[in-house]
């Protein structure tokens, strides 16, 4: 009988993202955050994603960068 | 059996169960984003600009509407599209809209949900797991 395997899921872009999401809600809330190789890229309005996304794939171009809306605080208040 | 286990993430003493995806679009572009994992829903949406960065053309993707919170409609684009949960790459129904004016992404149980053997939503750890067996896979 094999023992039932668990797996804590990791990845630096959503450690990241993690550790600072509180500070992305108070600071950035309604932007886009883009992290890659385990760092911070930069926040962008929608029509400037495309400009942080090249740059993110140009400094990690091995990496899968991490995209992600940033909620607002009053989003979080009252989640259906 | 397997389980892949997602820590809530804490927002301001707030733990909300969002969790990384990847996603596949065209040309080998991949873009990692956080999703919500909502039961309730039945289909996955996801902000347009995400489909943007995939360089995913939507044209002739179906068109529906999707009923929302306040009980009105918003528009999305649906295609069929790789989507990585942990190491799981499966192929699934992704709905983009431009209308989803909300700060998440949200992870719904048609193709998604479907696909493992079971979710659980643990309160006390603060974690959602995803279960499958192996031979399944």
């Amino acid at each position: 009988m094999t023992r039932p395997k668990r797996q804590v899921y990791h990845d630096p872009n959503d450690a990241y993202f993690n550790e600072h999401l509180t500070e992305f809600v108070k600071e950035h809330g309604g932007e886009w955050v883009i992290i890659a190789g385990g760092q911070l890229i930069g926040f962008a309005r929608k029509e400037n994603i495309s400009i942080l996304m090249k740059k993110a794939r140009k400094m990690f171009p091995d990496d899968i960068p991490l995209l992600s809306p940033i909620p607002r605080e009053e989003e979080l208040e009252c989640i259906l | 059996m397997h389980s892949l286990i997602f820590p809530y993430k804490l927002v301001d003493r707030r733990y909300i169960p969002i969790i990384p995806i990847i996603l596949y679009g065209s040309l080998e572009t991949k873009v990692r984003t956080e999703a919500y994992v909502d039961s309730g829903a039945t289909f996955s949406i996801f902000n347009i600009d995400i489909a943007k960065s995939l360089m995913l053309n939507l044209k002739n993707a179906r068109e529906q509407f999707f009923v929302v919170g306040d009980g009105s409609f918003i528009p999305a684009r649906v295609i069929k599209i790789p989507v990585q949960v942990g190491n799981e790459k499966i192929i699934s129904d992704i709905a983009f809209s431009e209308k989803l004016n909300i700060g998440f992404n949200l992870l719904g149980r048609k193709g998604i949900f479907e696909y493992f053997d079971e979710i659980a939503f643990c309160e006390k750890r603060k974690e959602v797991i995803f279960r499958w067996k192996r031979n399944k896979r």
